[in-house]
């Protein structure tokens, strides 16, 4: 095959020698923006996945869905019973359904921040995988806002939170964390929706002109708003997702942070401390870094997206992964030596528990699988560039940082200032229900595939008509074209 | 006259932007023309002017809102509804800045996101459009009136355009205006109606007034609530008209046992059993007064149960009250004791 296609016209000429053959296919082997197969071939394929769901992919949604059902079945069990039925007690009133909030808020991170923040900087990685990532904040984010709702006694009171005019005489009071942590998060929710959403329209109008089902060409048509391609509108996308992506990025940090400072605020040692919000950041990077690796090893598995999900975007989200690793570790460190140093005695109490007391297992098991399996494997290239035993590294990750937010809500709580209140978590009925809410996750995300172009082709078609192969001296290279 | 849509196809940039110049050549003005593709060209690879958006202005419309929102929740109404802050200020900056920051990011996103509906057209059904365009062709699409047709068709011919449609434009009012200024009326009639509600001016009977509705009790205020299963009961009070309220306790071997350790526990420090016994420390900061009487002397031994029962729980001249030492029948049990006490030989 040669370099040379009709609709690249900037990869003009064809190699000369054998030697040069051999170069450029070996570049084109290695990246998805130098190896061009057309605009409909791409289509094609992209459109082509969301029916590629073989047997084995619709049992387990199938089994997924089920799940997601079960813990649906655990929260009418809850309406029914009370919330003590659940093993939250008095000193520890936030367990499971807390760290399921603050984990999936977590992995919504990554999406927007891949998405928006690579834009921003020009990362070219970004273009095949960047809908990938956003798809698992929309789903991260609808799991993490059930669970405040599912935290509460009485659901159906939820909209006291909203302030809207009412005949109660009664209105929520913005000086509450929690009342700041549910305006971030509907503001971060409407704008991830938002910005996939515009990402999509192009995607939408190119599904509506090609599919032959019916009713996929009607839901396309309304979804596409009648998306026609032309250079005003093109404009007008481009200044829009910009917009967005500088104002999503500085809305995701706050995020976060206010989820950080709903523990912050209060004076619970552990808890009461100024480095939270940029830890919880990280974290939430962290993980969220970690859930996307998971994503795009699912769809290039199942789906059979191996043509836009190659080794190189998984060598750069590893690279990526592996600082984040790196700046985890450091808040880390920061926050316990502070308080080893600090020796305050409720402090240190906590301190003890969690090294050397009876939350030990926990806590280095944490660390086996934030610290050393990660920064144990991934300064290999090999490893870094091998999609198998980056999913089962980023599980890991997954489970350490979980299990880094249980330590945080389900142990610490359990040893306020009064000894008189110490107390342990044992949950009960929360277990279904975090189990049901990852596959609720999982399951949504797989459905969301069936029904949405999961690449996004202009995306990937952009940057292949931008980058182009010249030689330099006897070596081939790749070079990127400046439109602007 | 009639107007027709033209929409050439092309297979590549250089020349659907040759294309661009020759249409503005035969006189098709900037704005009529489109240039379909399916990723972003910029306006000067198709050879074509700077399209001057005003999206900015709309994200920037929409922060002002938002920010006026914020303030709105932030500082007005809290004062409309003000809560018990006990002595603090019912404002406060550092949270006000966050409801801020929130909610004009909140009212940007909006914005921008509105604004791009608004200048790009959406939603419409209109335009010609061909499938092959988001496959990497490109279409050049023109409006014009029956006077240029023929040589906007020569103009597009000479650049052998892959396929050219043509059809008839239907002129097609924008309700665009309309449908904005219903979706604010709308909006605007839903707010007051809210805030009808909530000032009483509207009362709508089926939906509680849950504060007003509910069962509230002003404090000490009866009906009184009975003990719940299982509760246990606490003393009663001691004294009823000036008189004990219970009886005494009979003079059983335990009651004085109890007796005997509650009264050194809680009198021994004032009071002596014999006469002949040394002055307590106690007693001794009453030079003038006399001191505590001894339990066996006659001035007490005068005294009936219920006096002594009287003295332990109001106290009596320099006594205080020990009410809150000793239950009622212990103290009966501290009575049965000083009656058995009996003079030293």
């Amino acid at each position: 095959m040669s370099i040379e296609t009709e609709r690249n016209p900037w990869m003009s000429a064809p190699p000369e020698s054998e030697d040069e053959q051999e170069q450029v296919e070996h570049l084109r082997k290695d990246h998805l923006l130098l190896d061009p197969v057309g605009m409909e071939a791409m289509n094609q394929d992209a459109l082509g996945s969301m029916t590629r769901h073989g047997r084995w992919t619709w049992m387990l949604i199938v089994v997924l869905g089920g799940l997601a059902m079960m813990a649906g079945v655990g929260w009418l069990v809850q309406l029914f019973v009370g919330l003590g039925f659940t093993g939250l007690n008095r000193t520890i009133f936030w367990g499971m359904y807390i760290i399921n909030l603050v984990y999936f808020i977590g992995i919504g991170h990554a999406g927007t921040f891949i998405s928006a923040a690579f834009r921003v900087m020009g990362f070219e990685t970004r273009r095949p995988i960047a809908r990938a990532a956003e798809t698992v904040t929309l789903f991260a984010l609808a799991a993490a806002g059930l669970f405040p709702i599912i935290h509460l006694g009485r659901p159906w009171k939820v909209y006291w939170m909203i302030p809207i005019p009412n005949q109660r005489q009664l209105w929520p009071n913005f000086q509450s964390a929690l009342e700041w942590d549910a305006m971030a998060i509907m503001t971060y929710v409407v704008g991830s929706v938002l910005f996939i959403y515009i990402g999509l329209l192009p995607d939408l109008a190119m599904a509506r002109e090609r599919t032959g089902v019916n009713w996929r060409r009607r839901l396309y048509s309304a979804l596409s708003l009648g998306w026609r391609g032309t250079d005003r509108q093109w404009a007008l996308h481009e200044s829009v997702s910009t917009i967005f992506a500088y104002v999503i990025i500085p809305v995701m940090f706050s995020v976060h942070t206010i989820v950080s400072w709903d523990f912050a605020m209060t004076i619970q040692p552990g808890w009461h401390s100024t480095i939270f919000g940029p830890f919880f950041i990280v974290g939430a990077l962290y993980s969220g870094v970690a859930a996307v690796l998971v994503a795009m090893g699912f769809l290039r598995r199942f789906l059979k997206l191996g043509y836009f999900i190659r080794e190189e975007h998984f060598d750069v989200m590893a690279k990526f992964l592996l600082i984040m690793s790196f700046a985890w570790i450091y808040f880390y460190f920061g926050e316990f030596l502070v308080t080893w140093y600090g020796n305050l005695p409720p402090e240190m109490t906590i301190l003890d528990l969690l090294l050397y007391g009876e939350a030990a297992p926990l806590w280095w098991l944490m660390i086996f699988c934030n610290v050393v399996v990660p920064v144990g494997l991934l300064w290999m290239r090999r490893v870094r560039r091998n999609p198998g035993i980056l999913f089962v590294i980023a599980v890991f990750i997954q489970v350490g940082m979980y299990l880094e937010r249980y330590l945080i809500v389900g142990v610490m709580l359990g040893r306020p200032e009064l000894p008189f209140n110490y107390s342990w978590y044992y949950p009960g009925l929360e277990i279904p229900i975090a189990i049901g809410a990852f596959s609720f996750v999982i399951f949504f995300y797989f459905i969301f595939t069936v029904f949405v172009p999961i690449i996004s082709t202009w995306e990937v078609g952009e940057g292949q008509f931008l980058h182009g192969l010249r030689k330099i001296g006897r070596k081939i290279t790749k070079f990127k074209s400046d439109m602007h | 006259m009639a107007e027709y849509e033209l929409l050439g196809l092309f297979q590549d940039v250089d020349s659907a932007g040759d294309a661009v110049e020759a249409l503005r050549q035969v006189g098709v003005s900037d704005r009529s023309l489109r240039v379909l593709s399916a990723f972003p060209l910029s306006s000067k690879i198709l050879g074509r002017k700077h399209y001057n958006h005003k999206l900015g202005l709309a994200a920037g419309a929409g922060a002002l809102l938002g920010f006026a929102a914020a303030i709105f929740f932030a500082v007005i109404t809290p004062q409309l509804y003000p809560i018990v802050v006990g002595g603090r200020p019912l404002l406060n900056g550092p949270p006000m800045l966050i409801l801020v920051f929130e909610l004009t990011m909140l009212g940007t996103l909006l914005g921008g996101f509105l604004g791009f509906l608004w200048q790009g057209g959406f939603p419409s059904a209109g335009g010609l459009y061909d499938k092959r365009i988001a496959e990497g062709y490109l279409g050049v699409a023109v409006q014009v009136d029956e006077a240029l047709l023929e040589k906007v068709q020569a103009a597009y011919s000479a650049h052998k355009p892959v396929d050219l449609k043509k059809a008839e434009v239907k002129p097609r009012p924008d309700r665009r205006l309309l449908i904005g200024t219903i979706a604010i009326v709308a909006l605007l009639a839903v707010n007051f109606a809210l805030l009808a509600v909530s000032f009483d001016i509207l009362h709508l009977e089926f939906l509680p007034d849950q504060m007003k509705a509910q069962i509230s009790f002003a404090s000490q205020m009866g009906p009184r609530l009975g003990a719940p299963a299982g509760a246990v009961p606490v003393p009663g009070v001691a004294l009823v008209g000036g008189r004990p309220a219970t009886a005494p306790l009979a003079m059983t071997e335990d009651s004085l046992q109890r007796g005997a350790i509650l009264f050194d526990i809680h009198c021994a420090v004032c009071h002596t059993v014999d006469e002949d016994e040394p002055v307590t420390q106690v007693a001794s900061f009453f030079p003038d007064d006399g001191e505590p009487p001894a339990m066996t002397s006659a001035r007490v031994m005068a005294r009936t149960p219920e006096q002594i029962f009287t003295f332990i729980t109001d106290g009596i001249g320099k006594m205080p009250s020990l009410a809150e030492n000793l239950y009622p029948a212990n103290r009966w049990d501290v009575v049965n004791d000083v009656r058995s006490l009996t003079p030293a030989e």
